[in-house]
């Protein structure tokens, strides 16, 4: 399956051959994880395929393009505060998070700048509490999104707050 | 989604089962990532009904030219493209007639529709990704009744029923109109 025929799937549904294309993805992540102690299993890998379909229907959103789940892998997989005790947890957490983001923040937010933003937080701010990403960080950007003001002031605004 | 919003345009010319899918769902696919200009994966779900919505307009007013069997979806909605750039031509050469002569009358709504709003229309309309809205409200009420039609379809009838309206007021004093229609 290439990845034009990927796109299109994804309108589709939980198919057999997605899944599996889904799966080998997330898995060739590895490759680059492997340097911080951090893998998944297919098993895993598969739990977040599921993970993601589910996130997206309780944010009432759907995917027609792909690679969320690696782009956060790749994102997160250096931070301090993710190990392999927590890793697959914290991976279904983010995943959840940023469906619930994008929607928050009216699509005002590209999916790159998103997982930038909520990498620097959550090794910043956050102290690697999920908790507060959620809550706190969301609360505080879409009332900066929802007020008219631009993603690119963000930073600049939340400066001034502190 | 793709049921529901498959007959949201009320298309009659013909049946839903006539598309193929698996080319709609290309081309719905390829358009959301063109809304997102390429830089989100998803979209809200309502979002995606609306380009979805849109799609089907624009390959019903390209099925009323042609007939539509075998032709590839990508070729009906370009080749529908072109029917609406057509219909928005003539969408401006009415409103530009009625303009140019005008019936002279008090009621500001007829003058604000026609000029702000059919204005109004034209900045908005996107027949890339909702060719089937209408974006204004088009508040002034037609002798003829409002057109039961949607996107570009409506406002090229709605002109052309002011144009008719607007020619026969004009066979009249204003001020003997505008009396008539005051009264009680």
């Amino acid at each position: 399956m290439d990845d034009k025929n990927y796109k299109l799937a994804l309108f589709m549904g939980n198919e057999p051959e997605i899944m599996q294309y889904a799966v080998n993805s997330i898995l060739t992540c590895n490759e680059q994880t492997t340097q911080y102690g951090l893998t998944l299993t297919a098993e895993q890998a598969a739990a977040l395929v599921i993970s993601r379909n589910e996130s997206l229907k309780s944010s009432g959103r759907v995917e027609f393009g792909g690679g969320v789940i690696e782009k956060n892998i790749h994102a997160f997989a250096d931070s301090p505060y993710i190990n392999p005790e927590n890793y697959e947890e914290t991976l279904h957490r983010l995943i959840d998070i940023f469906y619930s983001f994008k929607s928050e923040t009216w699509e005002a937010v590209s999916d790159n700048q998103l997982i930038e933003f909520m990498k620097e937080a959550f090794d910043g701010s956050c102290r690697g509490s999920l908790e507060l990403l959620e809550s706190r960080e969301m609360a505080l950007l879409s009332s900066h999104i929802h007020s008219g003001r631009s993603f690119e002031s963000f930073s600049i605004h939340k400066e001034n707050l502190e | 989604m793709t049921d529901s919003n498959m007959t949201s345009t009320g298309l009659t010319n013909f049946s839903i089962r006539d598309i193929d899918t698996l080319q709609l769902l290309e081309l719905l696919t390829q358009k959301c990532d063109e809304w997102a200009s390429g830089e989100s994966s998803s979209l809200p779900v309502e979002k995606a009904q609306d380009i979805l919505a849109s799609i089907m307009y624009v390959i019903h007013l390209a099925s009323k030219d042609q007939q539509h069997d075998d032709v590839p979806v990508s070729e009906l909605f370009e080749k529908g493209l072109v029917c609406v750039q057509k219909k928005l031509f003539s969408c401006h050469m009415l409103q530009r007639r009625i303009l140019k002569n005008l019936f002279n009358t008090p009621n500001v709504f007829y003058r604000s529709t026609i000029q702000g709003g059919i204005n109004g229309f034209f900045k908005l309309y996107s027949p890339q990704f909702s060719a089937h809205e209408i974006h204004i409200t088009a508040d002034y009420p037609l002798c003829l009744g409002r057109p039961q039609l949607e996107g570009v379809e409506f406002i090229e009838e709605y002109l052309s029923r002011i144009d008719a309206e607007n020619a026969f007021c004009n066979l009249f004093d204003p001020v003997l109109v505008h009396r008539l229609m005051c009264r009680p």
